[in-house]
Protein backbone atom coordinates (compact mmCIF):
# COMPACT_ATOMS: atom_id res chain seq x y z
CA UNK A 1 0.00 0.00 0.00
CA UNK A 2 1.37 3.43 -0.83
CA UNK A 3 0.52 6.87 0.51
CA UNK A 4 -1.05 9.53 -1.42
CA UNK A 5 0.70 12.31 0.86
CA UNK A 6 4.60 11.72 1.66
CA UNK A 7 6.28 14.31 4.08
CA UNK A 8 9.32 13.95 5.65
CA UNK A 9 10.20 16.02 8.91
CA UNK A 10 13.46 17.04 7.13
CA UNK A 11 10.95 18.99 4.83
CA UNK A 12 8.65 19.90 8.23
CA UNK A 13 11.68 21.42 10.13
CA UNK A 14 12.40 23.27 6.68
CA UNK A 15 9.32 24.74 7.05
CA UNK A 16 9.59 25.38 10.75
CA UNK A 17 13.04 27.36 10.06
CA UNK A 18 11.05 29.43 7.18
CA UNK A 19 8.15 30.10 9.40
CA UNK A 20 5.91 28.46 7.10
CA UNK A 21 4.79 25.60 9.12
CA UNK A 22 1.34 24.57 9.92
CA UNK A 23 0.81 23.45 13.21
CA UNK A 24 -2.44 22.54 15.18
CA UNK A 25 -3.56 21.14 18.43
CA UNK A 26 -4.85 17.40 18.60
CA UNK A 27 -8.34 19.28 19.04
CA UNK A 28 -8.37 21.65 16.26
CA UNK A 29 -7.31 18.75 14.05
CA UNK A 30 -10.41 16.63 14.85
CA UNK A 31 -12.47 19.60 13.27
CA UNK A 32 -9.91 20.10 10.00
CA UNK A 33 -10.02 15.78 9.19
CA UNK A 34 -13.96 15.82 9.23
CA UNK A 35 -13.92 19.06 7.08
CA UNK A 36 -11.25 18.26 4.44
CA UNK A 37 -10.60 14.44 4.36
CA UNK A 38 -7.44 12.96 5.58
CA UNK A 39 -5.94 13.40 2.48
CA UNK A 40 -6.72 17.40 2.12
CA UNK A 41 -5.82 17.53 6.00
CA UNK A 42 -2.24 15.47 5.85
CA UNK A 43 -1.54 18.33 2.76
CA UNK A 44 -2.18 21.41 5.04
CA UNK A 45 -1.08 20.20 8.35
CA UNK A 46 2.21 19.30 9.14
CA UNK A 47 2.41 19.18 12.54
CA UNK A 48 -0.12 17.80 15.41
CA UNK A 49 0.74 18.90 19.06
CA UNK A 50 -0.78 16.64 21.74
CA UNK A 51 -0.70 16.76 25.30
CA UNK A 52 -0.61 15.00 28.86
CA UNK A 53 -0.91 15.99 32.11
CA UNK A 54 -1.47 14.05 35.63
CA UNK A 55 0.17 11.75 37.93
CA UNK A 56 2.93 9.22 36.81
CA UNK A 57 4.67 7.37 39.67
CA UNK A 58 7.08 6.20 36.88
CA UNK A 59 9.21 8.84 37.76
CA UNK A 60 12.34 10.01 39.20
CA UNK A 61 15.47 12.20 38.77
CA UNK A 62 18.99 11.34 38.29
CA UNK A 63 21.28 13.30 40.46
CA UNK A 64 24.81 13.98 39.91
CA UNK A 65 26.04 16.41 43.00
CA UNK A 66 29.36 16.41 42.28
CA UNK A 67 32.84 16.09 44.56
CA UNK A 68 32.89 16.69 48.15
CA UNK A 69 35.77 17.81 49.47
CA UNK A 70 37.36 15.39 51.00
CA UNK A 71 35.59 12.68 48.00
CA UNK A 72 33.29 10.35 49.25
CA UNK A 73 31.34 7.15 47.75
CA UNK A 74 28.15 7.96 48.70
CA UNK A 75 26.16 4.85 49.37
CA UNK A 76 23.02 6.31 50.86
CA UNK A 77 21.68 9.60 49.82
CA UNK A 78 18.72 11.40 51.31
CA UNK A 79 17.24 15.15 50.13
CA UNK A 80 15.34 16.94 52.40
CA UNK A 81 15.08 13.10 54.23
CA UNK A 82 13.80 11.41 51.59
CA UNK A 83 16.20 8.83 50.70
CA UNK A 84 17.30 8.02 46.96
CA UNK A 85 19.32 5.45 45.73
CA UNK A 86 22.74 5.36 45.92
CA UNK A 87 24.15 2.13 44.45
CA UNK A 88 25.26 4.11 41.44
CA UNK A 89 28.99 5.89 41.33
CA UNK A 90 30.08 7.77 44.39
CA UNK A 91 28.08 11.22 43.95
CA UNK A 92 25.00 9.36 41.70
CA UNK A 93 22.05 8.41 42.61
CA UNK A 94 18.29 8.00 41.96
CA UNK A 95 15.83 9.57 43.76
CA UNK A 96 12.32 8.18 42.66
CA UNK A 97 9.04 9.95 43.10
CA UNK A 98 7.48 7.91 45.16
CA UNK A 99 9.96 7.66 47.85
CA UNK A 100 8.29 8.90 51.20
CA UNK A 101 10.00 10.94 53.70
CA UNK A 102 11.49 9.23 56.39
CA UNK A 103 9.85 9.01 59.86
CA UNK A 104 5.82 9.56 57.79
CA UNK A 105 3.27 7.52 59.51
CA UNK A 106 2.48 6.04 56.06
CA UNK A 107 -0.90 4.56 56.00
CA UNK A 108 -0.80 3.83 60.43
CA UNK A 109 -3.75 6.22 60.29
CA UNK A 110 -5.81 5.28 57.35
CA UNK A 111 -5.85 7.30 54.86
CA UNK A 112 -2.05 8.66 55.38
CA UNK A 113 -1.81 12.39 54.31
CA UNK A 114 2.05 11.71 52.62
CA UNK A 115 2.32 15.03 53.38
CA UNK A 116 6.04 14.86 51.32
CA UNK A 117 8.39 12.76 49.39
CA UNK A 118 10.58 12.30 46.00
CA UNK A 119 7.67 14.13 44.19
CA UNK A 120 7.86 16.72 45.78
CA UNK A 121 11.71 17.68 45.81
CA UNK A 122 12.02 17.46 42.50
CA UNK A 123 9.54 19.90 42.44
CA UNK A 124 11.54 22.27 45.22
CA UNK A 125 14.96 21.33 43.16
CA UNK A 126 13.02 22.77 40.03
CA UNK A 127 11.40 25.67 42.05
CA UNK A 128 15.05 26.88 43.07
CA UNK A 129 14.05 25.92 47.20
CA UNK A 130 16.97 24.96 49.27
CA UNK A 131 17.13 21.29 50.03
CA UNK A 132 19.05 19.17 52.32
CA UNK A 133 21.32 16.67 51.18
CA UNK A 134 22.96 13.91 53.41
CA UNK A 135 25.32 11.23 52.26
CA UNK A 136 26.86 8.33 54.04
CA UNK A 137 29.52 6.23 52.62
CA UNK A 138 31.78 3.21 54.15
CA UNK A 139 35.04 5.22 53.41
CA UNK A 140 37.56 3.81 50.77
CA UNK A 141 41.31 4.83 50.23
CA UNK A 142 40.00 7.01 47.15
CA UNK A 143 36.55 8.36 48.72
CA UNK A 144 37.80 8.97 52.75
CA UNK A 145 34.61 10.86 53.62
CA UNK A 146 31.82 8.93 55.67
CA UNK A 147 29.40 11.44 56.17
CA UNK A 148 28.20 14.87 54.11
CA UNK A 149 25.72 17.46 54.67
CA UNK A 150 24.92 20.32 52.86
CA UNK A 151 22.04 22.49 51.71
CA UNK A 152 21.66 22.89 48.22
CA UNK A 153 19.84 23.63 45.54
CA UNK A 154 19.43 22.59 41.48
CA UNK A 155 22.44 25.34 40.64
CA UNK A 156 24.54 23.46 43.03
CA UNK A 157 24.10 20.08 41.51
CA UNK A 158 26.41 18.49 38.29
CA UNK A 159 23.25 16.70 36.54
CA UNK A 160 19.64 16.75 37.32
CA UNK A 161 17.89 14.67 34.79
CA UNK A 162 14.49 13.70 34.93
CA UNK A 163 14.48 10.05 33.87
CA UNK A 164 11.36 8.22 33.90
CA UNK A 165 11.10 4.47 33.28
CA UNK A 166 7.10 4.89 32.49
CA UNK A 167 4.99 8.06 31.41
CA UNK A 168 2.48 8.94 29.12
CA UNK A 169 0.24 5.74 29.52
CA UNK A 170 -1.96 4.89 26.44
CA UNK A 171 -5.41 4.21 27.67
CA UNK A 172 -6.04 3.68 31.25
CA UNK A 173 -8.45 1.96 33.43
CA UNK A 174 -11.76 3.35 34.80
CA UNK A 175 -11.78 2.61 38.14
CA UNK A 176 -14.60 1.90 40.46
CA UNK A 177 -15.19 0.50 43.63
CA UNK A 178 -18.00 -2.51 43.94
CA UNK A 179 -17.29 -3.52 47.64
CA UNK A 180 -19.20 -1.71 50.81
CA UNK A 181 -16.64 0.55 52.00
CA UNK A 182 -14.64 3.77 50.64
CA UNK A 183 -11.06 2.84 49.51
CA UNK A 184 -8.22 5.57 48.83
CA UNK A 185 -6.41 4.35 46.10
CA UNK A 186 -3.79 5.85 43.11
CA UNK A 187 -6.69 6.31 41.64
CA UNK A 188 -8.75 8.57 43.98
CA UNK A 189 -11.50 8.32 46.45
CA UNK A 190 -13.50 5.43 45.33
CA UNK A 191 -16.91 5.44 47.18
CA UNK A 192 -18.62 2.00 48.14
CA UNK A 193 -21.05 0.30 45.82
CA UNK A 194 -20.28 1.44 42.55
CA UNK A 195 -21.28 5.00 43.78
CA UNK A 196 -18.39 7.03 41.72
CA UNK A 197 -16.10 6.36 39.09
CA UNK A 198 -12.63 7.52 38.01
CA UNK A 199 -10.55 7.84 34.95
CA UNK A 200 -6.71 8.53 33.82
CA UNK A 201 -6.53 9.87 30.52
CA UNK A 202 -6.49 12.86 28.03
CA UNK A 203 -8.09 10.94 25.96
CA UNK A 204 -8.14 12.87 22.14
CA UNK A 205 -5.68 14.77 23.57
CA UNK A 206 -3.07 12.18 24.71
CA UNK A 207 0.05 12.17 22.55
CA UNK A 208 -0.36 7.61 22.10
CA UNK A 209 -3.98 8.33 20.86
CA UNK A 210 -3.08 10.38 18.32
CA UNK A 211 -0.39 7.99 16.96
CA UNK A 212 -1.75 4.81 17.95
CA UNK A 213 0.81 2.45 16.73
CA UNK A 214 3.81 4.31 17.35
CA UNK A 215 4.78 5.15 13.40
CA UNK A 216 6.47 8.43 14.58
CA UNK A 217 6.78 8.36 18.41
CA UNK A 218 9.75 6.51 18.86
CA UNK A 219 13.54 6.62 20.54
CA UNK A 220 14.89 10.19 20.14
CA UNK A 221 11.46 11.70 19.80
CA UNK A 222 12.35 15.28 21.37
CA UNK A 223 9.56 16.48 23.55
CA UNK A 224 7.96 18.76 26.07
CA UNK A 225 8.37 17.47 29.11
CA UNK A 226 8.01 19.50 32.46
CA UNK A 227 8.12 23.01 30.54
CA UNK A 228 11.25 22.13 28.85
CA UNK A 229 12.82 19.97 26.62
CA UNK A 230 13.40 16.46 26.96
CA UNK A 231 13.71 13.22 24.57
CA UNK A 232 11.44 9.43 24.57
CA UNK A 233 14.56 7.56 25.30
CA UNK A 234 12.90 3.88 25.15
CA UNK A 235 9.70 2.33 25.10
CA UNK A 236 8.09 2.45 29.03
CA UNK A 237 8.00 -0.42 31.03
CA UNK A 238 4.91 -2.55 30.27
CA UNK A 239 4.29 -1.45 26.93
CA UNK A 240 2.03 -3.64 25.60
CA UNK A 241 1.47 -2.75 21.65
CA UNK A 242 -0.39 -5.61 21.16
CA UNK A 243 -3.93 -5.32 23.61
CA UNK A 244 -7.40 -5.61 22.16
CA UNK A 245 -7.94 -2.77 19.76
CA UNK A 246 -11.13 -1.01 18.15
CA UNK A 247 -11.74 -0.72 14.85
CA UNK A 248 -10.09 2.49 14.70
CA UNK A 249 -6.73 0.54 15.51
CA UNK A 250 -6.94 2.39 19.19
CA UNK A 251 -6.32 0.04 22.26
CA UNK A 252 -9.17 -0.33 24.71
CA UNK A 253 -7.35 -0.06 27.44
CA UNK A 254 -3.48 0.42 28.77
CA UNK A 255 -1.09 -0.26 25.63
CA UNK A 256 2.13 1.80 25.08
CA UNK A 257 4.09 3.68 27.07
CA UNK A 258 6.99 5.68 27.14
CA UNK A 259 10.65 6.51 28.81
CA UNK A 260 11.45 10.00 28.74
CA UNK A 261 14.51 11.81 30.12
CA UNK A 262 15.21 15.45 29.91
CA UNK A 263 17.04 18.33 32.03
CA UNK A 264 15.05 19.56 35.24
CA UNK A 265 17.31 22.49 35.02
CA UNK A 266 15.02 24.15 32.23
CA UNK A 267 11.93 22.62 33.85
CA UNK A 268 8.87 24.67 35.76
CA UNK A 269 6.69 23.96 38.49
CA UNK A 270 4.19 25.14 36.86
CA UNK A 271 4.11 22.17 34.71
CA UNK A 272 5.49 19.38 37.29
CA UNK A 273 4.61 18.99 40.89
CA UNK A 274 4.80 16.83 43.98
CA UNK A 275 2.14 14.69 45.14
CA UNK A 276 0.30 13.61 48.01
CA UNK A 277 -2.24 10.98 47.05
CA UNK A 278 -4.78 10.22 49.74
CA UNK A 279 -4.26 6.95 51.37
CA UNK A 280 -1.81 5.53 48.74
CA UNK A 281 1.38 7.62 48.79
CA UNK A 282 3.50 10.57 47.49
CA UNK A 283 4.06 10.74 43.57
CA UNK A 284 4.35 13.28 40.68
CA UNK A 285 2.40 15.03 38.77
CA UNK A 286 3.39 16.23 35.05
CA UNK A 287 2.83 17.53 32.08
CA UNK A 288 4.13 16.16 28.77
CA UNK A 289 3.86 17.36 25.45
CA UNK A 290 4.59 15.20 21.97
CA UNK A 291 4.58 16.84 18.55
CA UNK A 292 3.06 14.20 15.84
CA UNK A 293 4.46 15.07 12.27
CA UNK A 294 1.75 14.17 9.83
CA UNK A 295 3.95 12.52 7.51
CA UNK A 296 1.40 10.74 5.54
CA UNK A 297 -2.69 10.94 5.34
CA UNK A 298 -2.78 7.75 7.98
CA UNK A 299 -1.46 10.11 10.52
CA UNK A 300 -3.68 13.28 9.76
CA UNK A 301 -6.76 10.39 10.65
CA UNK A 302 -5.22 9.02 13.60
CA UNK A 303 -4.69 12.70 14.92
CA UNK A 304 -8.46 13.25 13.55
CA UNK A 305 -9.05 11.01 16.86
CA UNK A 306 -12.19 12.22 18.77
CA UNK A 307 -13.33 11.42 22.46
CA UNK A 308 -16.15 9.40 21.10
CA UNK A 309 -13.78 6.71 19.26
CA UNK A 310 -11.81 6.01 22.20
CA UNK A 311 -12.96 3.50 24.62
CA UNK A 312 -11.71 1.91 28.03
CA UNK A 313 -12.92 -1.05 29.88
CA UNK A 314 -13.93 -0.22 33.60
CA UNK A 315 -12.69 -2.43 36.63
CA UNK A 316 -13.15 -2.73 40.11
CA UNK A 317 -10.27 -1.67 42.22
CA UNK A 318 -12.32 -2.32 45.80
CA UNK A 319 -12.15 -6.57 45.16
CA UNK A 320 -10.52 -7.15 42.17
CA UNK A 321 -7.77 -5.12 40.93
CA UNK A 322 -6.05 -5.65 44.64
CA UNK A 323 -6.54 -9.52 44.08
CA UNK A 324 -5.43 -9.79 40.03
CA UNK A 325 -8.91 -10.68 38.90
CA UNK A 326 -9.52 -9.65 35.25
CA UNK A 327 -13.33 -8.98 35.52
CA UNK A 328 -14.44 -5.57 33.40
CA UNK A 329 -17.97 -4.32 34.57
CA UNK A 330 -18.22 -2.47 30.75
CA UNK A 331 -16.52 -0.55 28.13
CA UNK A 332 -17.24 3.21 27.71
CA UNK A 333 -16.34 6.18 25.64
CA UNK A 334 -14.42 9.18 26.59
CA UNK A 335 -17.04 11.00 25.27
CA UNK A 336 -19.16 9.82 28.00
CA UNK A 337 -16.79 9.90 30.94
CA UNK A 338 -16.32 13.37 30.20
CA UNK A 339 -19.64 14.57 30.24
CA UNK A 340 -19.84 13.19 33.93
CA UNK A 341 -22.03 10.03 33.83
CA UNK A 342 -21.53 6.92 32.61
CA UNK A 343 -24.25 3.98 32.85
CA UNK A 344 -22.99 0.31 34.76
CA UNK A 345 -25.23 -2.31 35.23
CA UNK A 346 -28.24 0.45 34.20
CA UNK A 347 -27.32 2.32 37.05
CA UNK A 348 -26.26 6.42 36.70
CA UNK A 349 -22.78 6.66 38.21
CA UNK A 350 -21.08 10.12 37.93
CA UNK A 351 -17.56 10.00 37.03
CA UNK A 352 -14.40 12.51 37.63
CA UNK A 353 -10.76 12.91 35.76
CA UNK A 354 -7.92 12.36 37.51
CA UNK A 355 -5.59 13.31 34.18
CA UNK A 356 -5.79 17.40 33.18
CA UNK A 357 -7.75 17.73 30.58
CA UNK A 358 -7.23 21.66 30.97
CA UNK A 359 -3.53 21.82 31.50
CA UNK A 360 -3.56 19.38 28.84
CA UNK A 361 -4.48 21.60 25.74
CA UNK A 362 -2.44 24.36 27.34
CA UNK A 363 0.89 22.07 26.66
CA UNK A 364 -0.68 21.37 23.45
CA UNK A 365 -1.15 24.91 22.75
CA UNK A 366 2.94 26.07 24.26
CA UNK A 367 4.20 23.38 22.16
CA UNK A 368 2.82 24.71 19.22
CA UNK A 369 4.18 28.19 19.91
CA UNK A 370 7.81 27.00 20.37
CA UNK A 371 7.12 25.31 17.07
CA UNK A 372 5.80 28.41 15.03
CA UNK A 373 8.46 30.42 17.12
CA UNK A 374 11.45 28.07 15.50
CA UNK A 375 12.08 27.72 19.03
CA UNK A 376 11.30 23.53 18.46
CA UNK A 377 12.33 21.15 16.11
CA UNK A 378 11.28 18.24 14.82
CA UNK A 379 13.18 14.42 15.24
CA UNK A 380 13.65 11.24 13.18
CA UNK A 381 13.41 8.61 15.77
CA UNK A 382 16.43 6.64 15.63
CA UNK A 383 14.18 3.40 16.11
CA UNK A 384 10.95 2.73 16.44
CA UNK A 385 9.52 1.37 19.49
CA UNK A 386 7.78 -2.15 20.10
CA UNK A 387 5.46 -2.49 17.57
CA UNK A 388 1.91 -3.80 17.12
CA UNK A 389 1.35 -7.19 15.56
CA UNK A 390 -1.77 -5.20 14.15
CA UNK A 391 -0.52 -2.89 11.84
CA UNK A 392 -0.41 -2.38 8.46
CA UNK A 393 -0.26 1.00 6.42
CA UNK A 394 -3.77 2.08 5.91
CA UNK A 395 -5.02 -1.10 6.92
CA UNK A 396 -7.51 0.64 10.13
CA UNK A 397 -7.63 4.06 7.67
CA UNK A 398 -11.28 5.36 6.67
CA UNK A 399 -11.08 8.74 4.87
CA UNK B 1 -34.29 37.38 54.57
CA UNK B 2 -30.76 36.69 54.69
CA UNK B 3 -28.90 33.19 54.65
CA UNK B 4 -25.25 32.61 56.15
CA UNK B 5 -23.16 29.93 56.78
CA UNK B 6 -21.33 29.96 60.32
CA UNK B 7 -18.93 28.06 62.25
CA UNK B 8 -19.38 27.93 65.48
CA UNK B 9 -16.91 26.95 68.38
CA UNK B 10 -18.25 25.41 71.48
CA UNK B 11 -16.11 25.72 74.68
CA UNK B 12 -16.47 22.25 77.11
CA UNK B 13 -18.92 24.09 79.02
CA UNK B 14 -21.30 24.99 76.17
CA UNK B 15 -21.31 21.99 74.19
CA UNK B 16 -23.45 20.62 77.57
CA UNK B 17 -26.03 23.14 77.31
CA UNK B 18 -28.80 23.27 74.09
CA UNK B 19 -28.31 26.31 72.81
CA UNK B 20 -28.77 25.96 69.65
CA UNK B 21 -32.42 25.09 69.74
CA UNK B 22 -33.31 28.43 71.33
CA UNK B 23 -32.28 30.39 67.64
CA UNK B 24 -35.40 28.98 67.04
CA UNK B 25 -37.46 29.37 69.57
CA UNK B 26 -36.53 32.66 70.66
CA UNK B 27 -34.83 34.31 67.29
CA UNK B 28 -37.43 32.75 64.73
CA UNK B 29 -34.44 31.76 62.74
CA UNK B 30 -33.91 28.61 60.36
CA UNK B 31 -30.99 26.36 60.76
CA UNK B 32 -29.61 23.46 59.14
CA UNK B 33 -27.08 21.62 60.54
CA UNK B 34 -24.34 20.98 57.92
CA UNK B 35 -21.81 19.10 60.23
CA UNK B 36 -21.38 18.70 63.38
CA UNK B 37 -18.57 17.29 65.76
CA UNK B 38 -17.29 16.76 68.96
CA UNK B 39 -13.67 16.99 69.94
CA UNK B 40 -12.17 14.18 72.22
CA UNK B 41 -11.75 17.18 74.62
CA UNK B 42 -15.73 17.47 74.65
CA UNK B 43 -15.36 20.70 72.66
CA UNK B 44 -17.65 21.12 69.99
CA UNK B 45 -17.37 22.34 65.99
CA UNK B 46 -20.56 22.97 64.02
CA UNK B 47 -21.60 24.56 60.73
CA UNK B 48 -24.98 26.12 61.00
CA UNK B 49 -26.58 28.12 57.83
CA UNK B 50 -28.73 30.23 59.65
CA UNK B 51 -31.77 32.15 57.64
CA UNK B 52 -33.88 34.85 59.03
CA UNK B 53 -34.33 38.47 58.68
CA UNK B 54 -31.32 40.34 59.27
CA UNK B 55 -32.60 41.48 62.56
CA UNK B 56 -32.94 37.93 63.79
CA UNK B 57 -29.46 36.60 62.35
CA UNK B 58 -27.97 39.84 64.38
CA UNK B 59 -29.81 39.05 67.87
CA UNK B 60 -29.19 35.35 67.35
CA UNK B 61 -25.46 35.65 66.84
CA UNK B 62 -25.21 38.07 70.01
CA UNK B 63 -27.16 35.39 71.70
CA UNK B 64 -24.60 32.62 71.15
CA UNK B 65 -21.66 34.68 71.58
CA UNK B 66 -23.38 35.76 75.36
CA UNK B 67 -23.08 31.64 75.81
CA UNK B 68 -19.54 31.68 75.18
CA UNK B 69 -19.90 30.27 71.72
CA UNK B 70 -17.15 31.59 68.92
CA UNK B 71 -18.57 32.35 65.92
CA UNK B 72 -16.17 32.57 62.52
CA UNK B 73 -17.45 32.83 59.10
CA UNK B 74 -17.10 30.02 56.73
CA UNK B 75 -16.69 31.90 53.48
CA UNK B 76 -13.31 31.84 52.67
CA UNK B 77 -12.49 29.31 55.26
CA UNK B 78 -11.17 27.01 52.78
CA UNK B 79 -9.61 28.59 50.01
CA UNK B 80 -8.36 27.23 46.35
CA UNK B 81 -4.46 28.77 45.64
CA UNK B 82 -4.34 29.06 41.81
CA UNK B 83 -0.99 28.11 40.72
CA UNK B 84 -1.09 24.70 42.86
CA UNK B 85 -4.42 23.69 41.50
CA UNK B 86 -3.69 22.06 38.10
CA UNK B 87 -7.35 20.93 37.08
CA UNK B 88 -6.81 17.59 38.10
CA UNK B 89 -10.91 16.94 39.65
CA UNK B 90 -9.14 14.23 42.31
CA UNK B 91 -11.14 16.77 44.70
CA UNK B 92 -14.74 16.78 42.48
CA UNK B 93 -15.91 12.80 43.86
CA UNK B 94 -15.61 14.18 47.59
CA UNK B 95 -17.06 17.28 47.59
CA UNK B 96 -20.67 17.31 48.74
CA UNK B 97 -22.16 20.40 47.74
CA UNK B 98 -20.76 21.16 44.41
CA UNK B 99 -18.62 23.79 45.34
CA UNK B 100 -15.88 22.07 43.33
CA UNK B 101 -17.06 20.99 39.55
CA UNK B 102 -16.84 21.20 36.09
CA UNK B 103 -19.24 23.43 34.47
CA UNK B 104 -17.57 23.43 31.19
CA UNK B 105 -17.55 20.35 29.52
CA UNK B 106 -15.15 21.70 26.63
CA UNK B 107 -12.91 23.07 29.01
CA UNK B 108 -12.69 20.37 31.65
CA UNK B 109 -11.50 23.28 34.08
CA UNK B 110 -12.50 22.99 37.71
CA UNK B 111 -13.82 25.72 38.98
CA UNK B 112 -14.86 26.76 43.23
CA UNK B 113 -17.48 28.06 44.30
CA UNK B 114 -16.90 29.73 48.14
CA UNK B 115 -20.79 30.30 48.11
CA UNK B 116 -21.33 26.63 48.13
CA UNK B 117 -18.61 25.68 50.34
CA UNK B 118 -19.33 24.00 53.56
CA UNK B 119 -15.82 23.87 54.75
CA UNK B 120 -15.80 20.04 55.38
CA UNK B 121 -12.63 19.67 54.18
CA UNK B 122 -12.81 16.70 51.99
CA UNK B 123 -10.76 18.57 49.10
CA UNK B 124 -7.81 19.70 51.05
CA UNK B 125 -7.83 15.94 52.75
CA UNK B 126 -7.63 14.63 48.54
CA UNK B 127 -5.63 17.36 46.67
CA UNK B 128 -3.14 16.42 45.27
CA UNK B 129 -0.85 19.56 45.33
CA UNK B 130 -2.03 20.86 48.64
CA UNK B 131 -3.91 23.96 46.33
CA UNK B 132 -7.29 23.24 48.92
CA UNK B 133 -5.94 25.59 51.92
CA UNK B 134 -7.92 26.21 55.51
CA UNK B 135 -7.84 29.22 56.80
CA UNK B 136 -8.42 28.41 61.07
CA UNK B 137 -10.29 30.10 63.34
CA UNK B 138 -8.12 32.71 64.12
CA UNK B 139 -7.25 33.43 60.75
CA UNK B 140 -3.64 31.28 60.17
CA UNK B 141 -3.29 28.47 57.75
CA UNK B 142 -3.44 25.02 59.13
Amino acid sequence: MEFKVNKTIDEINEKIKRKEVVVVNAIEMIDIVRKHGCIEAAKKVDVVTTGTFGTMCSSGALINFWHTKPKIKASKVWFNDVEAYGGVAAVDCYLGATAVKEGDPLNSIHPGRFNYGGGHVIEDLIAGKKVLLRAEGYGTDCYPAKEFEKEITISDLRDATLLNPRNVYQNYSVAINTTDKTIYTYMGVLKPNISNATYSSAGELSPLFNDPFYRTIGIGTRIFLGGGIGYVIYQGTQHDPDVERNERGLPKSGAGTLAVAGDMKQMNTKYIKGASILGYGVSLSLGIGIPIPIINEEMAFFCGVSDEDIQAYIYDYGYDYPNKINKTYGLVTYKELRSGTIIIDGKEVPTTPLSSYYMALEIAEELKKWILDGKFYLTNPACLIGQSSDYEPLKYVKC
Amino acid sequence: MIAKKVLLKFSKKAAGRPIICELSRKYDLTFNVMEAKISPKKEGLMILELIGTENAYNSGIEYLKENGVEISSIEDRVFRDDDLCYHCGYCLSVCPTDALIIDDRQTMKVSFYKDKCIACELCVKVCPTKAMKIRGLDGDLI
